[in-house]
């Protein structure tokens, strides 16, 4: 269900919406950067937009969407902890399960384009045991992969294929 | 903006993805020494030259008592492959359009594959490489026509190298005649040609357009040493109304560092 569509359930706003109006909210005069326009949500570049290329912006742009869905899902999860209604409760996960959709679909975008994080995260997703040792673990493993196949880290413009050792006829 | 000067481009984010996915897909397969040499970098479009270590004498030093060496680099080369998409056919992709046609890039990624591929191989003498084959200190070994006899040739190839003391694995570069040869060659003595010769180099048989014959080339690392600038990228040179010049580019250098670890197969 769309989650527009729960904002009565709420008591008048969907947390998606919420979201991106604390992030379009004005800021102190201090925080604008000269690229940035007042009331316009361009936070999501730490660096002058004009100077980055549109596929870091793109990529900025989905980290940003991840870290609303990851936002979202931690506020439906403080509010189903609290709410003693079952009908709304049960809106409630139907709703988080979205925002559960909404952040793997930005995690795989971001894995798909960034190779280096998307090796690590093979290391340390979907294992059992220690997750500290596997993230350790999964991290040497990955750079040091990276480094022998020369293939650059995310944000360049090359097609990155680096090195091909390995890789069948 | 990068020297690629994409920003210019009147490229949607969408044609990019789709023209950069389609050059990897049409690159990787073709890009046949990578998969057989030591690949060190990208160090990025401002690396000009590869550090030798070595030294020449300078004569008339500017003042007595004092001698003078300059050091030896090997300066990278650059490669572009030009091409032209059409407009439509990205306006076409932007629209969700599956059979975009673009075959000049598929032809710029073939042809700069296999310029990488004669580099490294056969040298290109201009650009002061020194190719894998011609370079090698073993005696060559033809190669022929019949591909019943691969197997033999390539196993002399194999007892040569370790007589000169270099390890394996091994891999075996076939130019895209040989290889055909091997995959039209069903059985030999029972069991497929193509994994006969892998069973005797314990490595990979790489499809090498660019190389001439086949070659037998030690994989244990530090004989053959690819050096890149830029790695393979695709830049914005021009635009009208009906089509955008692009092209395929990168930097790199080579050399021998051990002749004997290879053995060619003219």
């Amino acid at each position: 269900m769309p989650i527009d569509r729960l904002t009565h359930v709420y008591g008048g706003q969907s947390i998606n919406r919420r979201v991106r109006e604390l992030r379009q909210a004005p800021r102190p005069r201090s925080t604008v950067g000269p690229w940035q326009y007042a009331g316009v949500g361009f936070d999501q570049y730490h660096e002058p937009a004009g100077e980055l290329s549109a596929e870091t912006r793109t990529f900025a742009r989905l980290c940003t969407s991840l870290t609303e869905e990851a936002e979202a899902i931690g506020w439906y999860q403080q509010r189903l902890s609290i709410e003693p209604d079952e009908e709304a409760r049960a809106i409630m996960h139907d709703a988080q399960g979205e925002e559960f959709k909404h952040f793997c679909m930005d995690l795989e975008f971001l894995l798909r384009r960034t190779p280096l994080w998307r090796e690590i995260a093979q290391g340390i997703l979907f294992q059992d045991g220690d997750i500290v040792e596997h993230g350790e673990a999964a991290e040497e493993e990955a750079t040091e992969g990276e480094a022998e196949r020369g293939a650059p880290l995310s944000g360049g413009e090359s097609l990155g294929i680096g090195s091909l050792r390995g890789v069948s006829s | 903006m990068s020297h690629l000067l994409r920003e210019h481009a009147p490229i949607t984010e969408t044609g990019w993805a789709l023209l950069d996915a389609e050059a990897r897909e049409r690159l990787e397969p073709a890009l046949a020494a990578r998969k057989l040499i030591d690949f060190a970098g990208p160090h990025g479009w401002q690396h000009s030259a590869t550090n030798l270590g070595r030294t020449q004498q300078v004569a008339d030093a500017p003042a007595r008592g004092v001698t003078a060496a300059q050091r030896q680099v090997l300066p990278l080369v650059e490669l572009r492959a030009p091409f032209s998409i059409s407009r439509a056919e990205l306006e076409a992709a932007d629209r969700g359009a599956e059979d975009a046609d673009l075959g000049p890039l598929d032809e710029a990624a073939h042809q700069i594959a296999v310029a990488e591929n004669a580099a490294v191989f056969h040298g290109w003498s201009a650009a002061a490489i020194t190719g894998v084959v011609e370079s090698s200190s073993q005696e060559s070994i033809a190669l022929g026509a019949d591909c019943e006899r691969y197997p033999r040739h390539v196993a002399k190839a194999v007892e040569a190298l370790l007589a000169a003391g270099v390890g394996g694995p091994y891999g075996l570069a076939l130019g895209p005649d040989p290889y055909t040869g091997v995959l039209e060659t069903g059985e030999h003595g029972g069991y497929p040609l193509l994994e006969h010769l892998r069973e005797i180099v314990g490595g990979p048989l790489v499809w090498s357009p660019g190389l001439k014959g086949a070659a037998v080339l030690s994989l244990r690392g530090g004989d053959f040493l690819f050096e890149s600038g830029e790695d393979l990228a695709i830049g914005y040179a021009d635009h009208d109304a009906d089509s955008v010049q692009l092209y395929l580019q990168e930097s790199f250098s080579f050399r021998v560092a051990t002749p004997e670890a290879a053995v060619a197969l003219p």
